[in-house]
């Protein structure tokens, strides 16, 4: 399934679900078993703290997962892509999501995804996983998502 | 665009000459032509390129000029991968570590990651720290993983961060077992699993009919989970095997002997000690290694002045070599009943006997 597909299918389905990362792909997995056991599911995951750009000891295994999964070569590309949650105003969210997501491509570079394979981009409060009212909180939107081609 | 590149497409392929004075298939995959990339590549992959078996994976991984096809992919970086080249090794492991249009197989991503390690992949010396850290379907491994996590370090700062601490248990003395052995043009590449910290590697030709002896071996000691040699000697009839050692020195635990054809077994390694100024001593050891050495053994003669005070006698470095060791007493003069046996730790190979000439008195 192709990125935006997969991306609403998520959206969707953490309405419904508990947030939290292993129930929220167990779910997309278990919603299309066809699909996910033949084909590659380009996307991960990694949360945040509230205000914070700093990744977590528990979330850097998501990075590792990444990086078991990437393969080598020109024409594969990693896009990085930050978001936040509606709590502070859109410009300070926008550069969060901005550092937040710099700071997972640097970790990703760390773990020897070449720089030249990266796209880095800063959602901010555009383009939430979850639609909430400003000023709330939620931690589904306070992501990095990880996906390539 | 489609309309303008198939005739043109169709112009190069009637021309061979035309496409080869304009480029390889890594020129129009700079391109982005990758209908004809693909086209040159086929040709240079038929004539043996690794690199172009590659960039074939490549646009088939990627569904570049054709439908994404992963099996394909894969079909063609094993190609690749199987001529050595480090890249389409690394990609194959990480299809199989990641499970892509198939299930995972880790025993085969840890056995093509090693590969790539082996030749220095920095992505693939940290991935399989990785997989020996997790044991993420294979046995958990935290030497082997601080190991390849030490070789990355140079270069991935993740890897520097990796802090793993080692239980020191007193280790289980256990063989190891070879996943992966192929003997090249240039040398050997040996892929274990161990336990052990270190194992020792022994790489030997084997005399062929008739010849008396041969010095060709080699021998190295590991604590990675593989060896790459280069500049070795190129033999059909080499075999090797990989130990782990005891860590007080006492015993070994081995693979059995291995070549190309599969096991074959040894009886046993031999060395004679002569002093050279003692008339006749090195001929009568020659007849007695001839006639080991049609039993299957394989004996070096050594040069040594005669020990001050020691009398004749055999030695073992290894608990498990007191049999051998025994046996080879029965084939030679004893000046009393049996000629004594001892075991002297340090300063042989796992199996090798030591037969004393030198101190005959």
């Amino acid at each position: 399934m192709n990125i935006q597909k997969a991306k609403s299918l998520m959206v969707a389905l953490s309405l419904i679900a508990t947030p939290g990362l292993v129930l929220a792909q167990q779910t997309a997995t278990e919603a299309t078993p066809a699909v996910a056991q033949t084909q590659e599911t380009p996307w991960l995951k990694v949360y945040f703290e509230s205000g914070s750009a700093a990744i977590s000891a528990d979330q850097a295994e998501t990075l590792d997962r990444a990086v078991r999964t990437f393969r080598e070569g020109d024409p594969f590309v990693m896009i990085v892509a930050g978001g936040a949650d509606k709590v502070g105003d859109p410009s300070q969210n926008l550069n969060l999501s901005l550092q937040r997501a710099t700071a997972v491509a640097t970790a990703l570079n760390n773990r020897g995804i070449p720089i030249e394979r990266l796209q880095v981009l800063g959602r901010g409060n555009s383009e939430l996983q979850v639609a909430t009212p400003d000023g709330v909180a939620e931690e589904e939107n306070r992501v990095v998502e990880i996906s390539w081609r | 665009m489609r309309h303008f590149t198939l005739p043109l497409a169709a112009l190069v392929a009637l021309c061979p000459l035309l496409t080869r004075a304009q480029g390889t298939g890594a020129d129009a995959f700079e391109n982005r032509d990758f209908i004809t990339a693909q086209e040159r590549w086929l040709e240079e992959a038929r004539e043996g390129s690794a690199e172009a078996m590659l960039g074939l994976g490549l646009l088939a991984d990627r569904g570049y000029g054709q439908g994404r096809d992963q099996d394909m992919a894969l079909d063609w970086y094993l190609q690749a991968a199987t001529l050595g080249l480090a890249e389409a090794q690394f990609n194959v492991a990480i299809m199989y570590d990641a499970g892509l249009g198939r299930p995972r197989d880790a025993q085969q991503a840890q056995l093509w990651y090693t590969r790539a390690a082996l030749r220095g992949h920095t992505r693939a010396q940290y991935n399989l720290g990785l997989l020996f850290e997790t044991g993420d379907g294979i046995p958990q491994n935290l030497r082997q993983a601080a190991y390849w996590f030490a070789e990355a370090t140079p270069e991935l700062p993740a890897a520097a961060e990796k802090t793993i601490s080692i239980e020191l248990a007193p280790d289980l003395l256990t063989a190891p077992a070879i996943t992966f052995a192929e003997v090249g043009s240039t040398g050997i590449e040996l892929i274990w699993n161990t336990s052990a910290p270190e194992v020792l590697v022994e790489v030997a030709n084997l005399p062929e009919l008739g010849e008396t002896d041969t010095d060709d071996e080699y021998v190295a000691v590991a604590n990675g989970s593989g060896l790459l040699t280069v500049d070795m000697f190129q033999s059909d009839g080499a075999v090797w095997r990989v130990s782990s050692i005891a860590a007080d020195g006492s015993d070994y635990m081995s693979t059995d002997w291995q070549s190309s054809a599969g096991e074959v077994p040894q009886a046993g390694r031999i060395t004679f000690v002569v002093d050279p100024d003692i008339s006749g001593m090195e001929a009568a050891a020659n007849i007695f290694a001839s006639q080991l050495r049609d039993d299957g053994f394989r004996v070096h003669v050594e040069r040594d002045a005669r020990p001050e005070a020691e009398n004749y006698y055999i030695s073992y470095g290894f608990a498990s070599d007191l049999e051998t060791a025994s046996k080879i007493a029965s084939y030679l003069p004893a000046a009393g009943p049996v000629v004594p046996i001892k075991q002297v730790v340090g300063g042989t190979l796992p199996g090798e006997i030591v037969v004393h000439f030198n101190a005959y008195r």
